[in-house]
């Protein structure tokens, strides 16, 4: 019963926000908090323990390894475009992630950050089912990269424009590659808007971004930084 | 066919959790799984065909599959009590600065490239 519970509740919940996102047209609306804040909302209103829909949740939860796995699809599908500027994009999204760890963990020490928030903060420019195994790799509290992670994704995408008129960015496969290591698959929408190159190669920054900061948050630990 | 793909998918899935468990890195086998469904359709030992219904299942319905971590902060929250401002603030300016960094380093070697 207690199964079924938590289960079923994020089913619904969930299909019924990616049916109101169909239906909405603020592009901003976003079907994971929003079935996030209903569903704290209803166990909080029925006062239902957390643990009583954690092991439904959990199930679902479970599915986010197959869902990574098939994130090499994309990836797939886009790799023609990556032959002709392979270093450059390389290089920008390797350096770009490292910027993403090495900024927020100057700026949480700045601000006096425990290192269990700091930890969860750390995997936030990388798409999320990437950036949940990143932040239990590093025993970070996935709730909060996952909240870290929807702010960032949709303060990019919003911000982009902005952004490239401040530096001067101009080159579309660098607003691709930027949207995609800075904001995942939210600046990815957001890559589209300016064009099939510009989202393509957002895209296909996604996984690479999401291998990269692995690869970077392993040497922090073996370098005793986290 | 729905169970062939489930179970290529599933295997692959296997496989990469088995290296980790091989190699005891802590490195996620989710991940390793991606990598090595990309080696196998690059060298076409599977073709995106064989993956195809269940593989734009997942995709399309990704977000739904994130509900439950996101609902965990009901019982972290008050860990960050007193940080909230802090914590949105370093998103923000982290993102920028990786967003202009990215840009300007791909934008000086794409265009190095084509000149």
């Amino acid at each position: 019963m207690t199964l079924l519970f938590g289960l079923l509740l994020t089913l619904i919940v969930g299909v019924l926000s990616l049916y109101i996102k169909t239906k909405v047209s603020w592009s901003l609306f976003n079907p994971m908090l929003f079935s996030m804040l209903v569903i704290i909302m209803i166990l909080t209103v029925f006062d239902i323990p957390y643990a009583d829909y954690k092991v439904g949740g959990d199930i679902v939860l479970k599915m986010l390894g197959p869902i990574t796995v098939v994130l090499a699809v994309p990836l797939y599908q886009h790799h023609d475009k990556l032959k002709k500027h392979a270093f450059a994009i390389l290089f920008g999204v390797i350096l770009g992630s490292l910027s993403a760890l090495v900024s927020v963990y100057l700026f949480s020490l700045m601000v006096g950050l425990d290192m269990t928030l700091l930890k969860s903060l750390l995997p936030r420019s990388v798409t999320t089912p990437i950036g949940i195994a990143s932040s239990e790799m590093i025993d970070g509290l996935v709730g909060l990269t996952v909240l870290s992670i929807v702010i960032t994704g949709a303060f990019g995408a919003i911000i982009a424009d902005r952004v490239y008129k401040v530096f001067n960015i101009t080159e579309p496969i660098a607003k691709g590659v930027a949207l995609g290591t800075s904001s995942h698959a939210i600046g990815t929408g957001r890559a589209f808007e300016y064009g099939t190159l510009e989202g393509a190669m957002s895209g296909l920054s996604i996984a690479i971004t999401g291998v990269s900061t692995i690869l970077w948050l392993l040497l922090f630990q073996f370098l005793g930084f986290i | 066919m729905l169970i062939k793909e489930i179970a290529i998918i599933l295997g692959i899935y296997f496989l990469g959790e088995a290296l980790v468990y091989v190699l005891d890195t802590k490195f996620p086998g989710s991940v390793i799984g991606m990598l090595l469904l990309l080696a196998a359709l690059h060298l076409k030992w599977i073709k995106i065909n064989d993956i195809r219904l269940v593989s734009s299942f997942l995709l399309s319905y990704m977000p739904l599959f994130f509900i439950p971590a996101g609902v965990s902060v009901m019982v972290t929250y008050t860990l960050m009590e007193g940080f909230y401002l802090q914590i949105v603030l370093i998103t923000l300016v982290s993102t920028i600065l990786v967003m202009a960094l990215t840009a300007f380093v791909v934008q000086y070697f794409v265009q190095r490239e084509k000149s």
